[in-house]
């Protein structure tokens, strides 16, 4: 048995035009919304348009009607005065410009529940990278005890947010980073090469930020005693050797949301054998009111929350992570600065915050 | 001086040649030849229309030598095909018109994957017979699913006909000695599936002589013997085959090495001749695998470090056959088969094994007579089958994190009445009625729900629930399966056959895979799953020619079936009771032309065909979206390849070397890609909507081998022979399938191929009695 898997050009375009919902409101003190796109075929390839001139609204118990307002790209954005009580009822509700109406079904917001300890275990072969190479990446599995309400259905995603400090805070492909004032650019210099890279030192600290890439999702229905032991709730890659602090969140979901990201799951786990369960339509809680034909994909659900930051100290597990070699954060590259030329060259790089980088040490970091 | 061997008669212009095309002459009106040639060694060859080519070493040393030949008529060989209709004898003995037989002695000689003989492969170089790929779990006859075809060894029921996900099959081939494939006509006294039938036999055991034959192959060790207990009276078979070599699998491709893997099968016949008039045989079956790779997804809300199947299948028949008057027989049967797959989950921290069970138990009592009258041949019987299912057993063990849970237990009862007459109603016609009459019900003790007409089935819609008590009937169907065919012979080597069926299947596989996991669940009909119900009518014109050394034949036939089974989207049925909620019913369905020429006879043995044929779904159960699929469009079904071609050809230049090479051509089979992207989280997916839109590229493969048998060519009681295969020759990378992931934000495609180089492989054979 001689099996590969290989790249292959297979088809990728489809004949689609149809809108797809994302959304999922929490009860954590931060931005809430929900995003409208469009997927549809755009030439050559398929891609997703926001829609932003929708009137989005919230429907509450029924009565309360509370308007979203678009901000970015599709993004609608709950009012900071409204917020989500866990037991109540939410509705979301939209009208496109060319007046079609959508809803809905009712959710429920489920009550939150918390979990207490965090473990981690390393594991030299965590996360499949590439089918191709059968590469998978190393990682920490961070493991959970959590109780689970009795008498009745739970589910379960866990999600997680890194914070990992970063030294470098600028790449410049061909070109030299420059720096003027509180911002830097890079400036190309024809005499490097088109594939050239140097990389320049943060000017103070700076922490990149990396959210999960994977669904993690659980029901209790097969699980005993009430209680969550030995919880597999997330996978951390090993991006270096030093410390580095996850803020691991619990949500408590509805049961079609949890169905919705199995659903999604399914797909992320095929690896093409017969035992893959084969590709299915998402089609989730949102219909047309005026049109029930037409096909709407995607989910709007409310979930509790729970967060809790936990150090992630791996130096504790270097005798397991001693033959294994960090990802590193610049993509498996090694550092590159440009040539010193003192007293000016090369200067700091300003830690630009972005949603992937901050130059705010995070609450729960230690140094 | 050249001969015929069967008349003694002198040939004429036989051509004679010396060497490589050194020389040549033919002989005269006496059969004579002669040359002139130099002292030394020469090879002789004489060769004549329609004779079997012989070869001769002569060594010429000073003098006249004489080299005499008899040459051997084709038209008298015995057919090496693995094929064949039933001939006209034949059918004069059994009721049946269309029944197909594979030849396993021609299947042996037929490159083989890794060395192993298999006969669903084999069956799929035959026109109509198609699979999902190299590791299908099953093949696909005239575009039905696998568990539409009643596949049974010596009756004994195989619910899972494969080994190792589908790369090998599951029948030690030391023991079988044929099978037959009905895809057109079925005898009436076969019942309970909707395609078709593959009935094997196990080979009687000898009842005088000892004899043990066996072989070792990269994958597997083999072993039988005929054991003679008393003689003329009692004897048994016993065939073995394991493979225990999976550490072997790394050394072929470092991806391979975290897969474990091991099965094995015991075919067993015991035969005793009570008498004159009655004879009373056994036959029993096992079956077992073990699997684990990587390849394989884990189980949703159980955290397991990865996933093991194993499963095991034990069945027993006994037979029991009287001769009532010289015209009358009578043979009943009984009937047990246990098929036990189960799901093993090795937890992540512990050394524990969760296990997921779950188990079909088949029980079968038939009476049947055959009674031989003028010109009619009739057969009548009865048969009732007990089907008992453990859905699905959730097994902790030591495990702190996951409940004990088992579903249901489900059971069901079906019952036949049958009758068929085959009729020679001239020289010329025959035609063959039959009439099975079935019922069936699935039993209680259940608890079933109700749910609110006119809206999907679903955990919301439920208005309330019934319990039925224990052996009670749940919801009966039963309905009459009327069977026809026809031959007429339109010249006496031309014939033309024709025939309907209808067949209603009571037990079905549900799946949510492309081809059945060995663990997928079996489901009887009740309240909710109505049984399939295919009707088939089916056209043929059968050609003789060459004095029976060619055969060629034009096949058409349109099937259409009821209730076929799909599940929804997103549908999950491991552990779940009321099923009904996952899966919907709709209809297939197929058509097809099949033409095919055969070689049977000669040195160069072999044929082609070629196969047009679609198998279409259609899933409408109402107008939401979720009672439908595709929009309740006619869709592909997953193995809807239109063309197929098959080639074999058999080269036997002398008794100890056969070359053999098959080719085979198919239609991608349709895969679901994605129509568009969807972000959840930041992060983007794959968006599907249409299911089987797309086709994974068409499939294309050479095979060779080379059998050597007994190189001494010296008669002794030890014989060895060696099969030496290349499987993939050219080494293609047919794609099994085609899978779709998300790599750093990047939707990506990605092509699996099982035996994606040529796979060479060497075997030893020996007989030994």
């Amino acid at each position: 048995m001689v099996g590969c898997i290989d790249e292959f050009n297979a088809r990728q375009t489809g004949l689609l035009n149809l809108i797809t919902v994302e959304g999922t409101l929490t009860d954590f003190p931060e931005r809430q919304f929900v995003s409208i796109r469009r997927s549809q075929s755009l030439g050559n390839s398929v891609g997703e348009i926001s829609i932003t001139d929708a009137t989005v609204e919230l429907v509450a118990n029924g009565s309360e009607v509370v308007q979203l307002k678009h901000e970015t790209l599709g993004q609608y954005v709950l009012p900071t005065t409204t917020k989500i009580v866990q037991g109540s009822r939410y509705k979301l509700r939209f009208r496109t410009k060319d007046g079609q109406q959508y809803e809905s079904d009712e959710q429920t917001m489920p009550s939150s529940t918390s979990f207490t300890a965090i473990r981690n275990e390393f594991q030299p072969k965590a996360i499949l990278s590439d089918p191709v190479s059968n590469r998978y990446l190393p990682a920490h599995n961070l493991y959970i005890d959590a109780p689970d309400r009795p008498n009745e259905a739970n589910f379960y995603e866990w999600t997680y947010t890194l914070w990992e400090q970063q030294s470098v805070c600028a790449t410049c492909q061909q070109g030299i980073y420059n720096r003027s004032g509180n911002t830097g650019n890079c400036v190309t210099q024809r005499s490097l090469a088109a594939d050239n890279l140097y990389d320049y030192i943060c000017e103070g600290t700076c922490y990149d930020i990396v959210r999960s890439q994977n669904i993690v999702v659980f029901s209790d229905r097969l699980l005993k005693n009430n209680q969550l032991i030995n919880q597999l709730a997330a996978q951390v890659p090993f991006y270096q050797e030093g410390a580095c602090l996850v803020e691991l969140r619990q949500f408590n979901l509805t049961a079609d949301a949890y169905q919705y990201r199995l659903l999604l799951n399914d797909q992320v786990k095929n690896k093409g054998s017969l035992a893959d369960t084969p590709p299915a339509s998402l089609v989730g809680n949102i219909r047309n009111v005026t049109n029930a034909s037409e096909k709407v994909v995607g989910h709007f659900s409310v979930a509790g929350g729970y967060s809790m930051r936990y150090w992630l100290d791996r130096p504790k597990t270097a005798s397991a992570t001693s033959s294994v070699r960090a990802l590193g954060l610049l993509g498996g590259r090694a550092i590159n600065p440009e040539p010193a030329a003192p007293p000016f060259r090369p200067p700091f790089a300003v830690c630009v915050p972005s949603l992937t980088r901050t130059p705010i040490t995070p609450a729960g970091w230690r140094n | 001086m050249v001969r015929d061997s069967i008349t003694s008669q002198p040939m004429p212009k036989t051509t004679v040649m010396i060497g490589y095309r050194q020389m040549g002459t033919t002989t005269n009106e006496k059969g004579e030849y002669s040359f002139f040639l130099p002292n030394g060694q020469y090879a002789v060859t004489f060769r004549s229309v329609g004779y079997r080519t012989i070869r001769q070493l002569v060594t010429v040393a000073n003098g006249d030598i004489v080299a005499n030949a008899n040459l051997n008529p084709v038209t008298n060989e015995l057919e090496e095909v693995m094929v064949s209709s039933k001939s006209s004898e034949a059918n004069q003995e059994r009721p049946v018109l269309g029944v197909s037989t594979l030849s396993v002695k021609t299947l042996k000689k037929l490159p083989a994957a890794l060395g192993e003989v298999d006969v669903l492969r084999g069956l799929q170089m035959l026109p109509g017979v198609t699979s999902v790929g190299e590791a299908s779990n099953g093949v696909n006859i005239r575009g039905g699913t696998t568990d539409q075809n009643l596949m049974v060894i010596d009756d004994i029921p195989v619910f899972n006909p494969t080994h190792m996900f589908g790369l090998f099959s599951a029948f030690p081939p030391d023991a079988l000695a044929g099978v037959d494939i009905y895809k057109g006509n079925v005898p009436a006294r076969f019942g309970g599936r909707a395609a078709s039938v593959i009935d094997m036999s196990f080979a009687n055991p000898s009842l005088n002589k000892f004899s043990l034959k066996g072989g070792v192959s990269l994958v597997s060790n083999r072993l039988a013997a005929d054991l003679p207990i008393w003689r003329d009276k009692m004897g048994i078979q016993v065939a073995t085959r394991g493979a225990f070599n999976s550490f072997l699998l790394p050394i072929a491709s470092n991806r391979l090495d975290d897969v474990r893997a091991s099965f094995g099968d015991v075919g067993l016949k015991y035969l005793y001749r009570i008498n004159n008039k009655s004879t009373l045989s056994v036959s029993g079956y096992y079956s077992t695998d073990f699997f684990r790779t990587a390849l394989l997804g884990t189980v949703a809300d159980i955290d397991a470090a990865r996933t093991e199947y194993k499963h095991q299948t034990l069945g027993l028949s006994a037979r029991y056959s009287y001769i009532i008057r010289p015209n009358l027989f009578l043979q009943v049967s009984a009937v047990t088969a246990n098929y036990a797959p189960t799901t093993l989950l090795p937890e992540r921290i512990t050394d524990n094994r969760v296990e997921i069970a779950s188990s079909v138990k088949y029980d079968q009592l038939r009476a049947s007579l055959i009674w031989n009258r003028g010109r009619h041949r009739v057969e009548g019987g009865v048969a009732v089958v007990r089907y008992g299912i453990q859905p699905g057993e959730l097994k902790p063990n030591s495990s702190s994190a996951v409940i004990a849970l088992r579903l249901p237990d489900e059971a069901g009862l079906e019952s036949a009445v049958y009758v068929d007459d085959e009729v020679s109603l001239s020289k010329r016609l025959t035609i063959m009625l039959g009439l099975r009459l079935t019922a069936f019900s699935a039993m209680g003790p259940a608890t079933v729900r109700q749910y609110a007409p006119n809206e999907p089935r679903r955990d919301g819609s439920v208005i309330g629930t019934e319990t039925v008590g224990d052996g009670a009937f749940r919801q009966p169907y039963s309905g009459p399966e009327p069977r026809f065919g026809l031959r007429y012979l339109l010249a006496p080597e031309t014939t033309l056959k024709l025939g309907y069926n209808l067949m209603r299947q009571y037990i079905q596989v549900v799946t949510n895979t492309t081809t059945p996991l060995p663990t997928a669940r079996w489901k009887t009909s009740d309240e909710f799953i109505k049984p399939q119900i295919s009707q088939l009518i089916s056209a043929g014109v059968f050609q003789n020619l060459g004095d029976a050394v060619y055969d060629v034949s034009l096949e058409g036939y349109y099937r259409h079936t009821q209730n076929i089974l799909e599940y929804k989207p997103g549908a999950q049925f491991l552990l779940r009771d009321n099923i009904e909620t996952e899966v919907l019913q709709g209809q297939n369905r197929s058509y097809g032309i099949e033409t095919m020429v055969s070689k049977k006879k000669g040195e160069l043995t072999g044929w082609v065909n070629y196969t047009y044929s679609r198998s279409l779904n259609q899933v409408n159960e109402g107008p939401s979206a979720v009672q439908q699929v595709n929009e309740g469009r006619w869709y592909s079904s997953n193995y809807d390849r239109p063309h197929t071609l098959n080639a074999s050809i058999s080269i036997t230049p002398n008794k100890v070397h056969t070359f053999a090479f098959t080719f085979a051509y198919s239609t991608g089979q349709p895969y679901t890609a994605p129509d568009g992207p969807i972000t959840y989280r930041g992060v983007r997916y794959a968006l599907y909507s249409d299911r089987n839109n797309a086709r994974v590229p068409d499939y294309h493969r050479l095979d060779f081998s080379w059998n050597i048998y007994q190189p001494s060519l010296k008669e002794k009681r030890w014989k060895g022979s060696w099969a030496f295969t290349v499987y993939n020759l050219y080494g293609r990378k047919n794609a099994y399938s085609v899978f779709y992931r998300t790599v750093n934000n990047q939707l990506k495609s990605y092509r699996l191929s099982i035996f994606a180089a040529p796979i060479v492989s060497l075997a030893y054979n020996f007989t030994f009695g």
